[in-house]
């Protein structure tokens, strides 16, 4: 298994927040998704998930309720409320710009400053 | 939510599968990868901010194991609570039923009783209402605080010609009635105004009549059934049922209900009867806004302005607007008060009692806790622990105590018996409002008596508390002064409460032996009425007087028209020849009797001078009557009585009569269920004034009871319609006369009875508890050469003295208490030095008797182990 690089504190939320705006899912869906949009690129403890969620829960930013998944097993499945819809597009706004922010940093030269 | 990690791993692992590991590995991997499962959990719960609430659950259920440990300590902990706890929800459960359960009329917030408030001096048949309510009821549009007003008044009507005719109370009310009350009949309709305006013969019936007489025939509607008052016969057509809730149901006396409502005008019209009349019940709705004190202001001034006569030299007389509710209870109000206030005593006792308790374990858990600090428990969380733990013992009681309300309710309705004056008696039970009730209660005193330890554990010095060791000498002088003090007050108040249930004992025992001036035993009452001219009436009541008492087993029969144990009085005004009637002292008053002459002879009344009535004594004759020794002894101390004659005040003239007679006083019943000093009382020949009622009484030879059935037969063979409202035993009148001192007593007895159990279970608490500090010392002592009978002492005299304080702190509050029971007391004094001294005896003898069980381990102790163990 090639070095997975570990995800920035703060960054689970956001991740979980995309994830879910692409449609309902449940807890372990959430990893898979995450795991699939990021290319398998980052490391993420899988138990870490469940504490981000209840607290995303807490904050009114999704909401859950109990269903079957598809191999036909109870499950909890969360879905983006319009609150976390809203913040998902404040805080990807924030992320770009930090990101930016970040890579000019990084990428500046002796000359330019 | 340990559902949905579980769901994870299960998932996580399939996929493996999927990936072609083997079943132990893919699991493996899946736990791996989750990482720490318990610390997520944790997490997730403070992420969802429920920390508090697994807290809670911890020290639940840390309490329940703490019960279980230690069994004996928990089942005291708890049935005194029960106790206490069941007790208040019980008399809620009364106070609830009778006081605070809304009426179930329309708009009954708003409904007020008038009435006047006559003094019994002011008493006669001359006084005219102050304000007379039926023209309150006439006028009744013209007042601007009332939106409307209904009145009911009381008569006597017998169901006939039926297989068991049956005297019903009827209720004469306005045919506003149903709509006033918002009440709609079952079947049929209620009354029109027409029907009340012209007199129709027409009838509600209740619905328990309705059931009982009629099977719950439909067919009864528009049916013309017979009946008979004191006027005779008529035939009543029925046009509705009324339903068993939400009829008007005022207690008329107590015990009886109304079964039939019958137009107001249809007996007497009040129309035409301005002034000297009045209903027995007129109850107004108020009109939204106003309060009671206006419309009482308004009655007021209106009755200045129409009976500006009336008005003057009322003293005394006062016009009373009550909530109808209240006016309902009002006639147990002072009993029901006394008893709430024992009731909320005995909470506090056992709250004080179980404080001590915890106190006491408390102490030996010091170390406990002391170890929890030291662990980083914050104070706050160990206080919170704590009240937890209190609260849950405290939850436990109140679930014991409302089994244990349950049953008392029960008990309290089983002994109200029927003349008891519970109004509403079918109001009380158990309900949400009660069961709320408890659970505050119990949670109230959880925190009550959970607080006291909680607060002194929490605040412990950690260091003293570590170094001090083994259970002994823990808990510290502070403790004990603490603990000291509690027991002093559970004395205190349970003085209050012994001195309650002491003078009620007394009250109960000086009732029981009060002479009643006539016999009780072998004398068989029958009630019974007539419905014929009074001529009539002589004739019918003289018939059943002979064919009864020429009955083979009957000693004597006689006629009285209100035994003395019904509480009614009949105001005769007269005067004395010779002082005319304008002067000061021209009208006098007595109670008026009217009696067959065996009627002194079936009751053994003894005939002190004079002669009875006989045949010389008839209706055309000259008028004689008995009077009473009292009486005699009042206005004529020296004279012979032979030949003296008074005069009567009869309408429309005065009658002379001459004395006959002077027999032995006797005591009446009072209203107030306590009978006072015998009135003065006048007797009348019943053949000389008729008397439409007359309770027949007969001496027996043998047991009275066995002769009912006999007796209503022979009675039913001169009249087949006639009822008998009472047919019962003259022991069983006298029981019944004292039935609500007893009630009272047995109450506060057996709540007294609860504080002194309580208080000792306190006391011994104590002492286990001091004995337990002192070990050390009592097995110094015990080396030194003290007896187990010299520690005993010493236990006990610490004890005593406890007692005293406890005495004398209490003693001047049951003071205070007791005046507030004079009502309820009967020739005797709320000061009463013997009862005093009974309680205080009685106290000290429990708590050494507490004491002395609590130290017996004291004198256990074995010096040797006990100072080697230090």
């Amino acid at each position: 298994m090639p070095e997975r690089a570990s995800i920035l504190p703060g960054t689970l939320d956001l991740l979980i927040l995309k994830a879910l705006s692409l449609g309902p899912q449940h807890g372990y869906g959430v990893l898979l998704r995450i795991e699939q949009i990021t290319g398998r690129e980052l490391l993420i403890e899988q138990g870490a998930l469940y504490p981000a969620l209840y607290r995303l829960e807490h904050q009114g930013a999704v909401t859950a309720e109990w269903g079957v998944s598809d191999n036909n097993r109870r499950a909890k499945f969360y879905r983006l409320t319009t609150a976390g819809r809203r913040r998902l597009k404040d805080e990807t706004i924030t992320w770009e710009r930090f990101v930016s922010a970040m890579a000019a940093a990084l990428q500046a030269k002796p000359e330019e400053v | 939510m340990a559902d949905e990690l579980e769901f994870h791993v299960a998932a996580r692992t399939e996929d493996l599968l999927h990936a072609g590991l083997s079943p132990q590995e893919a699991r493996r991997r899946a736990r791996l990868e989750f990482g720490a499962a318990e610390r997520y959990k944790e997490e997730c719960r403070e992420s969802r901010g429920l920390r508090l609430l697994d807290e809670f659950r911890a020290d639940v259920l840390y309490a329940m194991r703490g019960i279980r440990r230690s069994p004996g300590f928990s089942a005291v902990v708890v049935l005194s609570l029960a106790l206490g706890i069941g007790a208040n929800t019980a008399m809620f459960s009364i106070v609830n039923g009778i006081f605070l359960r809304p009426l179930p009329y329309k708009d009954q917030d708003r409904l007020v009783s008038i009435r006047e408030e006559i003094p019994r001096s002011l008493l006669t048949m001359k006084t005219f209402p102050f304000v007379p309510p039926v023209n309150v009821l006439l006028h009744r549009d013209d007042f601007s605080s009332f939106e409307d007003m209904i009145a009911m008044d009381y008569a006597l009507y017998q169901l006939i010609d039926v297989p068991e005719p049956e005297e019903l109370a009827a209720g004469l009310v306005t045919a506003n009635m149903c709509a006033f009350l918002g009440v709609e009949p079952v079947m049929g309709r209620c009354f029109t105004a027409e029907e009340e305006e012209n007199r129709s013969q027409v009838a509600l019936l209740s619905y328990s009549l309705w059931q009982r007489q009629f099977g719950g025939d439909p067919k009864v509607l528009g049916r013309a059934v017979p009946f008979r008052d004191y006027t005779g016969n008529k035939a009543i057509t029925v046009i509705g049922v009324l339903p068993p809730i939400g009829a008007l149901q005022p207690q008329i006396r107590l015990g009886w209900m109304v079964d039939l409502w019958i137009p107001l005008s249809e007996s007497r019209d009040y129309r035409r009867r301005e002034s000297s009349w009045n209903p027995a019940l007129t109850i107004a709705r108020l009109k939204r806004g106003v309060d009671i004190r206006q419309a009482r202001a308004e009655l007021i001034a209106v009755q200045r302005r129409m009976y500006p006569k009336n008005h003057e030299g009322s003293g005394g007389r006062e016009i009373r607007v009550l909530a109808l509710a209240d006016s309902m209870a009002q006639s147990v109000k002072p009993g029901l008060e006394v008893l709430v206030g024992v009731v909320g005593l005995v909470l506090l006792i056992s709250c004080a009692n179980v404080a001590n308790l915890l106190l006491s374990r408390g102490a030996g858990r010091i170390r406990e806790v002391a170890v929890r600090a030291s662990l980083g428990a914050g104070r706050l969380r160990i206080c919170r622990q704590m009240l937890t733990e209190a609260a849950t013992l405290a939850v436990m009681g109140g679930v014991i105590g409302l089994l244990i309300a349950n049953w008392m309710v029960k008990g309290v309705k089983a002994l109200a018996p029927e003349r008891l004056p519970l109004p509403r008696v079918n109001d009380i039970h158990m309900d949400w409002t009660v069961l709320g009730f408890t659970a505050l209660v119990s949670l109230l005193s959880g925190i009550l008596f959970g607080l006291l330890p909680a607060l002194r554990l929490s605040r412990l010095d950690l260091a003293d508390a570590m170094k001090a060791g083994g259970g002994g000498a823990i808990g510290g002088r502070r403790q004990q002064r603490l603990m000291n003090g509690l027991v002093i007050f559970e004395i205190a108040l349970c003085v209050v409460a012994m001195m309650g249930a002491g003078l009620l004992i007394n009250t109960f025992i000086r009732l029981k032996s009060v002479d009643s001036g006539f016999r009780g035993d072998r004398v068989l009452v029958a009630s019974l009425n007539s419905h014929t001219s009074p001529g009539g009436a002589t004739r019918l009541f003289g018939e059943i007087l002979e064919r009864v008492g020429s009955m083979p087993g009957v000693e004597a029969a006689g006629l009285i028209n209100y035994p003395p144990t019904e509480p009614v009085r009949s105001i005769q005004d007269f005067r004395l020849p010779g002082i005319s009637d304008a002067s000061a002292a021209g009208s006098l008053q007595a109670d008026a009797r009217v009696v067959s002459p065996g009627y002194f002879h079936a009751l053994g009344i003894p005939i002190n001078r004079g002669r009875v009535f006989d045949e010389r004594d008839q209706s055309n004759s000259r008028r004689v009557i008995m009077i009473s020794e009292g009486m005699a002894r009042r206005y004529w101390p020296h004279e012979n009585l032979e030949g003296q004659t008074i005069m009567l005040s009869e309408v429309p003239k005065e009658l002379p009569a001459e004395i006959v007679g002077v027999v032995r006083d006797v005591r009446q019943m009072r209203r107030t269920g306590l009978p006072d000093q015998p009135d003065d009382m006048i007797y009348s020949d019943y053949t000389q004034t008729s008397y439409p009622l007359q309770t027949l009484v007969v001496l027996t030879q043998g047991e009275p009871a066995r002769m009912a059935a006999a007796v209503k037969r022979q009675v039913r063979t001169v009249d087949r319609n006639q009822t008998f409202r009472l047919l019962t035993t003259m022991r069983q009148l006298l029981a019944e006369e004292i039935a609500e001192p007893r009630f009272h007593m047995v109450l506060l007895g057996a709540y007294g009875a609860l504080a002194l159990i309580l208080t000792g279970i306190g006391i011994a608490g104590l002492v286990a508890y001091s004995v337990s500090r002192r070990t050390r010392e009592i097995g110094l002592r015990m080396a030194f050469g003290a007896t187990p009978s010299s520690l005993l002492r010493m236990f006990s005299l610490s004890v005593l003295n406890l007692t005293i304080a406890g005495l004398v702190l209490g003693i001047p509050s049951s003071l205070a208490v007791a005046g507030l029971m004079r009502g309820l007391l009967y020739e005797i004094a709320p000061t009463d030095p013997v009862t005093f001294a009974v309680v205080a005896v009685v106290l000290a003898g429990i708590s050494l008797a507490a004491c002395c069980s609590a130290a017996f381990r004291a004198t256990r102790v074995e010096p040797s182990v006990v100072l080697r163990h230090e």
